[in-house]
Protein backbone atom coordinates (compact mmCIF):
# COMPACT_ATOMS: atom_id res chain seq x y z
CA UNK A 1 0.00 0.00 0.00
CA UNK A 2 2.32 2.69 -1.37
CA UNK A 3 -0.19 5.69 -0.12
CA UNK A 4 -0.13 4.83 3.19
CA UNK A 5 3.64 5.26 3.60
CA UNK A 6 4.86 8.06 5.86
CA UNK A 7 1.23 9.50 6.44
CA UNK A 8 2.09 11.48 9.04
CA UNK A 9 4.94 13.12 7.61
CA UNK A 10 4.78 15.93 4.93
CA UNK A 11 2.61 16.84 3.44
CA UNK A 12 1.29 15.63 6.76
CA UNK A 13 -1.85 13.97 4.70
CA UNK A 14 -3.50 12.30 7.22
CA UNK A 15 -2.79 15.58 9.79
CA UNK A 16 -4.87 18.06 7.29
CA UNK A 17 -7.26 15.24 7.20
CA UNK A 18 -8.21 14.97 10.76
CA UNK A 19 -7.87 18.84 11.09
CA UNK A 20 -10.65 19.52 8.26
CA UNK A 21 -12.92 16.80 9.70
CA UNK A 22 -12.48 17.43 13.43
CA UNK A 23 -12.60 21.01 13.14
CA UNK A 24 -15.76 21.32 10.47
CA UNK A 25 -17.43 18.78 12.58
CA UNK A 26 -16.46 21.27 15.64
CA UNK A 27 -17.84 24.35 14.42
CA UNK A 28 -20.77 22.62 12.80
CA UNK A 29 -21.81 21.30 16.60
CA UNK A 30 -20.96 25.00 17.68
CA UNK A 31 -23.03 26.58 15.28
CA UNK A 32 -25.80 24.09 16.07
CA UNK A 33 -25.53 24.48 19.43
CA UNK A 34 -26.19 28.35 19.23
CA UNK A 35 -29.19 27.49 17.60
CA UNK A 36 -30.66 25.32 20.01
CA UNK A 37 -29.27 27.61 22.99
CA UNK A 38 -31.58 30.15 20.86
CA UNK A 39 -34.60 28.50 20.47
CA UNK A 40 -34.46 27.12 24.69
CA UNK A 41 -33.62 30.61 25.60
CA UNK A 42 -36.42 31.86 23.69
CA UNK A 43 -38.82 29.67 23.95
CA UNK A 44 -41.49 31.25 25.59
CA UNK A 45 -41.25 34.11 23.39
CA UNK A 46 -42.64 31.75 20.80
CA UNK A 47 -45.20 33.26 18.46
CA UNK A 48 -48.38 31.18 19.61
CA UNK A 49 -49.65 29.79 16.08
CA UNK B 1 -61.17 28.54 -4.14
CA UNK B 2 -60.21 31.98 -3.19
CA UNK B 3 -56.53 33.11 -3.78
CA UNK B 4 -56.94 34.08 -0.10
CA UNK B 5 -57.65 30.90 1.37
CA UNK B 6 -54.49 29.12 -0.51
CA UNK B 7 -51.86 31.93 1.33
CA UNK B 8 -50.85 30.35 4.46
CA UNK B 9 -51.68 33.26 7.51
CA UNK B 10 -48.09 34.10 8.70
CA UNK B 11 -47.80 33.62 12.69
CA UNK B 12 -48.21 37.45 12.74
CA UNK B 13 -51.60 38.11 11.35
CA UNK B 14 -53.20 35.82 13.54
CA UNK B 15 -52.28 37.71 16.61
CA UNK B 16 -54.65 40.57 18.13
CA UNK B 17 -53.22 44.07 18.08
CA UNK B 18 -52.75 43.90 21.41
CA UNK B 19 -50.23 41.43 21.06
CA UNK B 20 -47.71 43.05 18.80
CA UNK B 21 -45.73 45.62 18.77
CA UNK B 22 -45.22 48.63 15.91
CA UNK B 23 -42.44 48.59 13.69
CA UNK B 24 -42.08 52.28 13.99
CA UNK B 25 -40.87 53.34 16.71
CA UNK B 26 -40.39 50.25 18.28
CA UNK B 27 -38.09 48.49 16.15
CA UNK B 28 -36.78 51.39 14.24
CA UNK B 29 -34.94 53.15 17.62
CA UNK B 30 -33.42 49.39 18.64
CA UNK B 31 -32.27 49.62 14.74
CA UNK B 32 -30.81 52.99 15.02
CA UNK B 33 -29.43 52.52 18.50
CA UNK B 34 -27.60 49.33 17.36
CA UNK B 35 -26.31 50.95 13.96
CA UNK B 36 -24.55 53.73 16.01
CA UNK B 37 -23.05 50.92 18.62
CA UNK B 38 -21.83 48.94 15.93
CA UNK B 39 -20.36 52.38 13.87
CA UNK B 40 -19.03 53.35 17.23
CA UNK B 41 -17.04 49.46 17.54
CA UNK B 42 -15.70 49.73 14.42
CA UNK B 43 -14.60 52.88 14.61
CA UNK B 44 -12.69 52.11 17.54
CA UNK B 45 -11.27 49.05 16.34
CA UNK B 46 -9.69 51.11 13.50
CA UNK B 47 -8.24 53.25 15.66
CA UNK B 48 -6.80 50.88 17.85
CA UNK B 49 -5.80 47.95 15.04
CA UNK B 50 -5.09 49.95 11.98
CA UNK B 51 -5.66 47.81 8.16
CA UNK B 52 -2.38 46.04 7.54
CA UNK B 53 -1.95 48.06 4.40
CA UNK B 54 1.76 47.31 2.90
CA UNK B 55 4.16 48.94 1.03
CA UNK B 56 3.60 49.61 -2.66
CA UNK B 57 4.02 46.90 -4.83
CA UNK B 58 7.26 46.09 -6.23
CA UNK B 59 8.54 43.36 -8.72
CA UNK B 60 12.07 43.08 -6.58
CA UNK B 61 10.39 42.35 -3.43
CA UNK B 62 6.70 39.46 -4.27
CA UNK B 63 5.98 38.58 -0.61
CA UNK B 64 5.96 34.31 -0.92
CA UNK B 65 2.94 33.35 -0.23
CA UNK B 66 1.09 36.06 -1.67
CA UNK B 67 -2.38 35.85 0.28
CA UNK B 68 -5.81 36.68 -0.73
CA UNK B 69 -7.90 39.31 2.04
CA UNK B 70 -8.90 36.42 5.03
CA UNK B 71 -12.23 36.52 3.61
CA UNK B 72 -10.94 35.16 -0.01
CA UNK B 73 -8.57 32.74 1.75
CA UNK B 74 -10.71 29.81 2.02
CA UNK B 75 -10.97 30.40 -2.20
CA UNK B 76 -7.52 30.53 -2.22
CA UNK B 77 -7.15 27.66 -0.26
CA UNK B 78 -9.76 25.37 -2.91
CA UNK B 79 -7.12 26.16 -5.52
CA UNK B 80 -4.99 23.45 -3.70
CA UNK B 81 -7.79 21.00 -4.28
CA UNK B 82 -9.50 21.91 -7.57
CA UNK B 83 -8.66 23.90 -10.81
CA UNK B 84 -8.89 27.64 -11.20
CA UNK B 85 -12.10 27.55 -12.69
CA UNK B 86 -14.04 25.27 -10.91
CA UNK B 87 -12.31 27.00 -7.29
CA UNK B 88 -12.96 30.85 -8.49
CA UNK B 89 -15.57 30.43 -10.64
CA UNK B 90 -17.98 27.69 -10.45
CA UNK B 91 -17.66 26.91 -6.71
CA UNK B 92 -18.21 30.82 -5.74
CA UNK B 93 -21.01 30.69 -8.61
CA UNK B 94 -22.38 27.39 -7.06
CA UNK B 95 -22.60 29.09 -3.74
CA UNK B 96 -23.79 32.26 -4.35
CA UNK B 97 -26.54 30.88 -6.84
CA UNK B 98 -27.44 27.78 -3.96
CA UNK B 99 -27.84 30.81 -0.77
CA UNK B 100 -30.27 32.59 -3.51
CA UNK B 101 -32.39 29.22 -4.33
CA UNK B 102 -32.67 28.66 -0.07
CA UNK B 103 -35.67 30.43 0.06
CA UNK B 104 -37.80 29.00 -3.07
CA UNK B 105 -36.78 25.75 -1.65
CA UNK B 106 -37.98 25.89 1.55
CA UNK B 107 -41.38 24.56 2.12
CA UNK B 108 -40.91 24.64 6.47
CA UNK B 109 -43.01 27.61 7.34
CA UNK B 110 -41.54 26.99 10.51
CA UNK B 111 -39.03 29.35 12.10
CA UNK B 112 -40.43 32.85 11.07
CA UNK B 113 -40.36 35.16 13.84
CA UNK B 114 -39.04 32.94 16.17
CA UNK B 115 -35.58 31.21 16.73
CA UNK B 116 -35.94 27.04 16.52
CA UNK B 117 -33.56 24.46 15.62
CA UNK B 118 -35.83 21.40 16.35
CA UNK B 119 -38.37 22.35 13.67
CA UNK B 120 -35.84 22.69 11.22
CA UNK B 121 -32.96 20.46 11.31
CA UNK B 122 -31.95 19.51 8.07
CA UNK B 123 -32.16 23.11 6.90
CA UNK B 124 -29.85 24.39 9.81
CA UNK B 125 -27.65 21.11 10.19
CA UNK B 126 -27.40 21.85 6.31
CA UNK B 127 -26.15 25.54 6.45
CA UNK B 128 -24.25 25.09 9.06
CA UNK B 129 -21.91 22.42 8.11
CA UNK B 130 -21.07 25.13 4.93
CA UNK B 131 -20.60 27.38 6.67
CA UNK B 132 -18.39 25.53 9.37
CA UNK B 133 -16.30 24.09 5.77
CA UNK B 134 -15.89 27.77 5.07
CA UNK B 135 -15.11 28.91 8.17
CA UNK B 136 -12.24 25.84 8.36
CA UNK B 137 -11.20 26.62 4.72
CA UNK B 138 -10.50 30.37 6.10
CA UNK B 139 -8.59 29.44 9.48
CA UNK B 140 -6.71 27.32 7.16
CA UNK B 141 -5.70 30.21 4.98
CA UNK B 142 -4.83 32.39 7.65
CA UNK B 143 -3.04 30.58 10.16
CA UNK B 144 -2.10 27.06 8.43
CA UNK B 145 -0.34 27.83 5.42
CA UNK B 146 2.96 29.13 4.80
CA UNK B 147 6.21 29.35 2.19
CA UNK B 148 4.80 28.19 -1.23
CA UNK B 149 1.50 27.43 0.29
CA UNK B 150 2.54 24.50 2.14
CA UNK B 151 1.70 23.26 5.20
CA UNK B 152 3.25 24.45 8.26
CA UNK B 153 1.74 23.47 11.58
CA UNK B 154 1.67 26.72 14.62
CA UNK B 155 5.01 24.50 16.08
CA UNK B 156 6.81 24.19 12.52
CA UNK B 157 9.66 26.67 11.64
CA UNK B 158 7.79 28.78 8.96
CA UNK B 159 11.02 30.01 7.62
CA UNK B 160 12.57 26.90 6.02
CA UNK B 161 10.77 25.74 2.68
CA UNK B 162 8.98 22.15 2.58
CA UNK B 163 9.99 19.61 0.03
CA UNK B 164 7.83 20.68 -2.99
CA UNK B 165 8.60 17.27 -4.58
CA UNK B 166 6.87 15.09 -1.33
CA UNK B 167 3.48 15.52 -2.81
CA UNK B 168 2.85 13.21 -5.90
CA UNK B 169 -0.45 13.37 -7.50
CA UNK B 170 -1.91 10.86 -9.56
CA UNK B 171 -5.50 10.47 -11.65
CA UNK B 172 -8.20 8.50 -10.31
CA UNK B 173 -8.34 6.79 -14.08
CA UNK B 174 -5.06 6.14 -14.15
CA UNK B 175 -5.32 4.36 -10.45
CA UNK B 176 -8.30 2.27 -11.92
CA UNK B 177 -6.29 1.84 -14.83
CA UNK B 178 -3.40 -0.34 -13.33
CA UNK B 179 -5.67 -1.77 -10.23
CA UNK B 180 -7.37 -3.85 -13.18
CA UNK B 181 -4.63 -3.71 -15.62
CA UNK B 182 -6.99 -2.22 -18.12
CA UNK B 183 -5.92 -0.95 -21.47
CA UNK B 184 -4.58 2.95 -21.80
CA UNK B 185 -6.26 2.90 -25.65
CA UNK B 186 -9.15 4.59 -26.13
CA UNK B 187 -11.72 2.98 -27.00
CA UNK B 188 -13.54 5.55 -29.45
CA UNK B 189 -13.26 8.84 -30.50
CA UNK B 190 -15.90 11.72 -30.02
CA UNK B 191 -14.04 14.63 -31.16
CA UNK B 192 -11.18 15.88 -29.15
CA UNK B 193 -12.56 13.24 -26.61
CA UNK B 194 -10.73 9.40 -26.39
CA UNK B 195 -11.51 7.83 -23.25
CA UNK B 196 -10.61 5.07 -22.33
CA UNK B 197 -12.31 2.14 -20.72
CA UNK B 198 -10.80 3.33 -16.70
CA UNK B 199 -11.75 6.91 -18.08
CA UNK B 200 -15.40 5.79 -18.36
CA UNK B 201 -15.36 4.41 -15.25
CA UNK B 202 -14.39 7.61 -13.81
CA UNK B 203 -17.43 9.35 -15.65
CA UNK B 204 -19.76 6.40 -14.56
CA UNK B 205 -18.39 6.44 -10.79
CA UNK B 206 -18.65 10.29 -11.06
CA UNK B 207 -22.38 10.30 -12.42
CA UNK B 208 -23.03 7.35 -10.40
CA UNK B 209 -21.99 10.08 -6.99
CA UNK B 210 -25.05 12.16 -7.69
CA UNK B 211 -27.41 8.99 -8.91
CA UNK B 212 -26.82 7.48 -5.62
CA UNK B 213 -27.72 10.88 -3.93
CA UNK B 214 -30.36 11.65 -5.67
CA UNK B 215 -31.90 8.41 -5.15
CA UNK B 216 -31.12 7.36 -1.59
CA UNK B 217 -33.68 9.94 -0.04
CA UNK B 218 -35.84 9.35 -2.72
CA UNK B 219 -36.40 5.82 -1.64
CA UNK B 220 -35.98 6.01 2.20
CA UNK B 221 -37.66 9.44 3.07
CA UNK B 222 -40.39 10.10 1.37
CA UNK B 223 -41.71 12.33 3.42
CA UNK B 224 -39.00 14.82 2.55
CA UNK B 225 -39.68 14.11 -1.16
CA UNK B 226 -43.19 14.80 -1.06
CA UNK B 227 -42.95 17.96 0.98
CA UNK B 228 -40.37 19.13 -1.83
CA UNK B 229 -42.22 18.13 -4.68
CA UNK B 230 -39.95 17.14 -7.90
CA UNK B 231 -38.08 20.56 -9.09
CA UNK B 232 -36.87 21.64 -5.52
CA UNK B 233 -36.32 18.33 -4.23
CA UNK B 234 -33.80 17.66 -7.48
CA UNK B 235 -32.70 21.71 -6.95
CA UNK B 236 -31.96 21.22 -3.27
CA UNK B 237 -29.91 17.48 -3.90
CA UNK B 238 -28.06 18.54 -6.49
CA UNK B 239 -27.05 22.19 -4.72
CA UNK B 240 -26.48 19.45 -0.70
CA UNK B 241 -24.45 16.58 -3.15
CA UNK B 242 -22.21 19.45 -4.50
CA UNK B 243 -21.71 21.15 -1.58
CA UNK B 244 -20.61 17.35 0.20
CA UNK B 245 -18.09 16.62 -2.85
CA UNK B 246 -16.25 19.49 -2.12
CA UNK B 247 -14.97 18.21 0.66
CA UNK B 248 -15.17 14.55 -0.54
CA UNK B 249 -12.88 15.95 -2.93
CA UNK B 250 -10.00 17.55 -0.65
CA UNK B 251 -10.57 14.10 1.20
CA UNK B 252 -9.71 11.44 -1.60
CA UNK B 253 -6.57 14.19 -2.93
CA UNK B 254 -5.69 13.91 0.89
CA UNK B 255 -5.49 10.49 1.83
CA UNK B 256 -5.20 8.65 -1.79
CA UNK B 257 -3.14 11.21 -3.57
CA UNK B 258 -5.78 11.59 -6.27
CA UNK B 259 -5.30 14.88 -8.54
CA UNK B 260 -8.23 14.60 -10.61
CA UNK B 261 -11.75 12.79 -10.38
CA UNK B 262 -12.67 12.90 -13.82
CA UNK B 263 -10.50 14.04 -17.02
CA UNK B 264 -11.99 15.23 -20.09
CA UNK B 265 -10.47 17.42 -22.41
CA UNK B 266 -12.87 20.30 -21.29
CA UNK B 267 -12.53 20.11 -17.86
CA UNK B 268 -10.55 18.24 -14.95
CA UNK B 269 -12.46 17.22 -11.63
Amino acid sequence: MGFMSDIWGYPYRLGITLFLIVGTALLTVGFVGIAVWLEKSFKNEKIKK
Amino acid sequence: MEISALIKKTAAETRSPEDTALVWPNLVYIELISILLATAVLLFLSLVSPAPLEELASADTTPNPTKAPWYFLGLQELLVYFDPWLAGVVLPSMIIVGLIVIPYVDPNPNGKGYYTFSERKFSVLGFTFGLALWYILIVIGVWFRGLDWSWYWPWSDSSIHMSVTAVKLVDLELIIQNMFGLSADPVMTLGRYAPTVSNIITVLLFLGYYAVGFTIPFLLLRNFFNQLGMIRYNLVMFFFLSMCGVPLKMFLRLIFNIKYLLVTPWFKI
